[in-house]
């Protein structure tokens, strides 16, 4: 079985690629609720309250990305427990918890 | 959340280095067990599912499905469809044996051609509902047998051959209704919808589609029996094979 200093580090490499795209999605989500906001200004500035469709579109499209960003954490803390867990318990019960975390996180494997 | 990720990934892999480590142990052989021709233990068949050795234990190296030595991973030698030392390779020559008190029972194997072989299926079923007289070396003979006993719903060739099950959902692997799946494919050896098949031919005695067969497939719904397969209408109970897809959705539920 490979070393504990090469899990944490497989693990600080995915924990890295997931901080990118977590940083993505969150750009990606200020950039539509900038957008959002500027069109709502823009309704009530202009007095022309058809800019406020896009706000409202882009308000729900916010949803997708907050929903990636909080299973990007989701994961993020899964693979900050697992490493914790081989140290700290026996090898039987290590390897039960991360079944059991793999199984709350995508279901049960068939 | 995604079916692959990076995460789930690493995820795995610690959790399967985690169980092959602890299924390098030997040792924990008991009098039952099942063995890889490889001389891998695949797991002690105790009453005891907590038992870390059971092959039943789901967290154990050889009842959990992430676990390489477990005939229940499906990625594994010991679970795949291609494995070499596979209970389900239908072509595997070197399958696992079964020992019962220190003697051997047969192997289990998918792989009809090996003489004495325990369908795998027949072995799981045991495992998990008759422990008993699997531990007395009672096993159920066939798969549908222990398909029956589970109460499902699905097509038996007079040879014991299973020929898929009758619920009317087109995803599910084994109905006779998914396309893509062995029973409902027309290419597949073991489909009754392949014209050129022993189970679909109109020239074979097993085939429902043979008008003078006397020994065409069964029907079970919720393990009973309820008619034969047949466009011969001498037979009684019989349903015609040109309307089992409609009959099927008429009577049994997606579910079963």
């Amino acid at each position: 079985m490979a070393s504990t200093s090469e899990i944490i580090d497989r693990i600080d490499d995915v924990l890295k690629q997931n901080k990118r795209i977590e940083w993505a999605y969150i750009l990606l989500t200020v950039a539509l609720f900038g957008v959002g906001i500027a069109c709502f200004i823009t309704a009530l500035v202009t007095g022309h309250f058809a800019w406020s469709t896009p706000s409202t579109i882009t308000t729900g499209l916010l949803y997708w990305p907050l929903k990636e960003i909080k299973e990007i954490r989701q994961k993020n803390i899964a693979l900050a427990t697992a490493p914790m867990l081989i140290t700290q318990l026996p090898k039987a019960k290590a390897a039960e918890e991360i079944q059991k975390l793999l199984q709350n996180m995508y279901g049960e494997k068939k | 959340m995604s079916e692959s990720d990076k995460t789930k990934e690493v995820l795995e892999q610690i959790l399967a280095e985690l169980y092959f480590e602890q299924a390098k142990d030997t040792k924990s052989r008991e009098k039952s067990y099942l063995i890889a021709e490889d001389g891998q233990l695949l797991g002690n068949i105790t009453k005891n599912n907590h038992d870390i050795n059971s092959i039943l234990n789901k967290y154990g190296p050889y009842g959990s499905p992430y676990s390489t030595t477990s005939i229940f991973n499906k990625y594994s030698k010991y679970g795949s469809q291609y494995g070499p030392y596979s209970i389900n390779n239908p072509f595997c020559n070197q399958p696992p044996n079964l020992i019962i008190n220190g003697k051997s029972i047969g192997k289990v194997t998918s792989n009809k051609s090996i003489k004495g072989n325990i369908a795998p299926e027949a072995f799981i079923f045991s495992l998990e509902n008759s422990i008993d007289s699997l531990l007395s070396g009672k096993i159920i003979e066939s798969e549908t047998t222990a398909r029956a006993m589970k109460r499902e719903s699905f097509i038996e060739a007079q040879d014991g051959t299973f020929l898929g099950k009758l619920n009317p959902n087109k995803y599910d692997q084994e109905s006779i209704f998914n396309r893509f799946g062995s029973y409902g494919n027309q290419f597949s050896q073991v489909s009754i919808f392949n014209r050129y098949s022993p189970y679909g031919s109109q020239f074979s005695d097993l085939s429902p589609f043979n008008k003078f067969s006397n020994t065409p497939p069964k029907i079970y719904v919720d393990g009973n029996f309820v008619a034969y397969l047949s466009v011969n209408t001498f037979i009684k109970p019989r349903i015609d094979p040109e309307e089992i897809l409609d009959w099927a959705e008429r009577n049994i539920s997606k579910y079963n």
